[in-house]
């Protein structure tokens, strides 16, 4: 993740689009966010937009806005998400399931910054930096025939990877305090403790659904125990015992990757293998206590 | 032609929070964000905001935080008010009866929650 960061200041304050590609709730929306407030837009608006959650009838209009009239129920003009995000940043999430038929209109606006809206004769141009995610590459979506490659083309200058959560297990134990404290806020209830092997075995979990994924286990713990301590019992089935053997010996590492990154992956491998007992892990690894903890403080 | 940007210009918003660490953290971060922050730790509604952040303590009992968010509706009369705080659901009657004028947030919260909230 310090690398990402390390990349995201240094592309915020470029006027490029910029793609995120990572898993299902692995923080995409977070990292665009972010990009948005490191950038000098942040003064501006941020506006996201979920590609799967709008109809592909409405569609155009819901990004470009309509005229009064351009379709029966439009009494009043009605602003597209463009012009809300004017001098701001829009971000489109799930990209990829744009319908096909718009995707030219999207190209166009990306090279142009110009747009119609629904029923409208007249071009309107905004200033707006554009931010898309997808959960997979998108050369998939090409070769199927769903995505079109001339805008493919347009927004590969700048993908960036979101890694899953198993990849960057050290964000875990402050994902978990943050996520119990909101939790007890939302549901009125009195944080619950969680015990040292609970701990542990959410900090080994390989979590396929990402912070999402820990965001409800630690829901359901927070209802269910509320103000009571949180033993590796009380943890939802199947958590805790698929990560015995998924901490094991073995970790396959990109090699294509800053020698800092592949030290924290090792480290935070170890530290998992060693369900979250910084001694064990510390030993294991040949280093001293501090060192592993001033490692993990880097 | 070119589209106007919809959001207001700059905003002055009071933020209210004890403890001095969160207090001078959220006055940059909302300042970056183009708000002119009146920063305080006393319970407070200055006239000159247009808008009002109280902080509430973390683990602060739901009654304190009600009869505190209640004193802050009374003095703020016509501002907006944004409360972050780990008892959200003592301050539900204050929500329904103030409406959109007041705003309660589950702690801890994303600066970015509080941007959003101010240009609701």
């Amino acid at each position: 993740m310090r690398e990402l960061d390390r990349v995201l200041r240094a592309v915020a304050a470029k006027d490029v689009t910029v793609t995120f590609v990572g898993e299902s709730g692995s923080g995409k929306e977070v990292m665009t966010r972010r990009l948005h407030d490191l950038s000098p837009r942040r003064k501006g608006p941020f506006v996201p937009i979920n590609c799967t959650a709008i109809p592909d009838t409405l569609f155009e209009s819901e990004l470009f806005g309509h005229e009064r009239g351009a379709f029966t129920g439009a009494t009043e003009r009605g602003l597209g998400k463009v012009e809300m995000a004017a001098g701001g940043t829009l971000f489109l999430d799930e990209v990829a399931e744009m319908p096909v038929a718009l995707q030219p209109k999207l190209l166009r606006f990306l090279e142009t910054h110009r747009f119609m809206r629904v029923g409208g004769t007249r071009k309107l141009e905004v200033d707006v930096r554009v931010v898309l995610a997808t959960l997979r590459p998108l050369e998939e979506e090409v070769r199927a025939g769903r995505f079109r490659e001339d805008l493919f083309y347009r927004i590969q200058g700048i993908v960036l990877t979101v890694p899953p959560l198993r990849e960057r297990r050290r964000d875990i134990p402050a994902l978990i305090d943050a996520f119990v404290a909101q939790l007890s806020a939302i549901h009125d209830c009195e944080p619950p403790k969680l015990m040292r092997s609970a701990r542990a075995a959410l900090l080994a979990h390989d979590w396929p659904g990402n912070v999402r994924q820990l965001r409800n286990v630690l829901e359901f713990v927070t209802i269910l125990r509320a103000g009571q301590t949180v033993r590796l019992q009380d943890l939802p089935p199947g958590l805790g015992r698929t990560t015995a053997a998924a901490a094991g010996s073995a970790l396959a590492v990109d090699t294509d990757q800053p020698l800092a990154t592949i030290v924290d992956q090792v480290v935070d491998h170890v530290i998992a293998a060693e369900r979250g007992n910084l001694t064990r892990a510390a030993k294991r690894l040949g280093v001293s206590i501090r060192t592993l903890q001033r490692r993990r403080r880097a | 032609m070119t589209a106007r940007p919809v959001t207001a210009g700059r905003r002055r918003v009071a933020l209210l929070a004890r403890a001095s660490e969160t207090r001078t953290a959220l006055a940059d971060y909302l300042t970056n964000a183009g708000f002119e922050v009146h920063a305080s730790d006393e319970l407070a509604a200055p006239a000159s905001c247009g808008a009002l952040v109280w902080i509430g303590e973390p683990g602060e009992p739901g009654e304190p935080t009600a009869s505190a968010v209640r004193s802050l509706m009374k003095r703020a009369r016509t501002q907006r008010v944004v409360v972050v705080t780990s008892r959200p659901k003592a301050l539900a009657e204050l929500v329904a009866s103030h409406g959109a004028r007041l705003h309660v947030l589950p702690a801890p919260v994303f600066g970015w929650s509080l941007v959003d909230a101010l240009r609701a």
